[in-house]
């Protein structure tokens, strides 16, 4: 999903400010957040998070309630490569889902 | 319209009349909306400029929620074309199989038109919703929102019975 920088590119500032700032974005744990929306079915949600991250019912329930009443809620933290393609999964659900840098 | 499961793992749909099938259609036609299919877009916008999600993401969800359309218009067109093909006693009758293996695509579909719906109409969470609402719906937004409910329960019926 992320393109790094050719391995061969010229040896300029930019570039390497560039590279130290996607190793740092890379190696920094991000969030998936999934957000509330009219449409969704909870059963569905629970469902979903239980097929694509692999939580038991009550965990998925728990997040899933949890999107419900906060309107949005943490359901997965690690490196960004990983969560990107969670969110992608997600998006094929249909669930609305975004990234953000964990605290 | 009478929906039931089949020993298959799927939903057999008993079509009664010509507006049974009118609902069917609709499916593809709320999902479709005024602004066409933008669902791919806006679940994109969520994401943030590093990601490839314009390039790479969004062009194969757009396939992917299409083709649940698709899957859903040619089982209605078919089902329809074998019905209008019967005994002429029986017209406006017919019977739709939503196959095991079809329902995530039903389910995506129907969710599509919900949300085509719930942006036409800005419904909101139908927990919230009070019947007096309801009563001071336009006739346009009241058969809006019977189908949003009818979508709904068919979506609850395919994750009761045919969804994994």
């Amino acid at each position: 999903m992320t393109t790094l920088p050719p391995a061969m590119a010229p040896i300029e500032t930019p570039v390497i400010e560039k590279k130290s700032k996607e190793a740092t974005r890379l190696s920094q744990p991000w969030n998936v957040v999934v957000h509330d929306d009219p449409v969704n079915l909870i059963q569905y949600v629970v469902k979903v998070l239980r097929k694509v991250f692999g939580y038991g019912s009550e965990k998925a329930e728990a997040l899933t309630m949890a999107v419900h009443k906060s309107g949005r809620a943490v359901v997965w933290t690690g490196d960004r490569e990983k969560a990107e393609l969670y969110v992608q999964q997600l998006h094929h659900y249909q669930l609305h889902a975004s990234l953000e840098k964990a605290e | 319209m009478t929906v039931m499961p089949t020993m298959e793992g799927g939903l057999r749909l008993e079509i009664e009349n010509g507006f049974d099938w009118v609902m069917l259609e609709d499916i593809s036609k709320d999902a479709l909306g005024d602004d066409g299919q933008k669902l791919a877009e806006r679940l994109g916008a969520l994401m943030d400029e590093e990601s490839d999600w314009d390039e790479v993401v969004i062009p194969e969800l757009r396939a992917f929620f299409s083709e649940q359309l698709g899957v859903v218009t040619r089982a209605v067109t078919q089902a329809r074309k074998e019905a209008a093909d019967g005994p002429e006693d029986e017209a406006g009758t017919g019977t739709l199989f939503i196959a095991r293996e079809e329902a995530e695509s039903w389910y995506g579909a129907l969710n599509q038109a919900r949300l085509g719906l719930e942006t036409r109409f800005q419904f909101g969470p139908s927990d919230e919703m009070e019947l007096d609402g309801v009563r001071a719906f336009s006739e346009d937004k009241l058969r809006g929102f019977l189908r949003m409910r009818f979508y709904a329960n068919l979506q609850g019926l395919l994750l009761d019975f045919a969804m994994e």
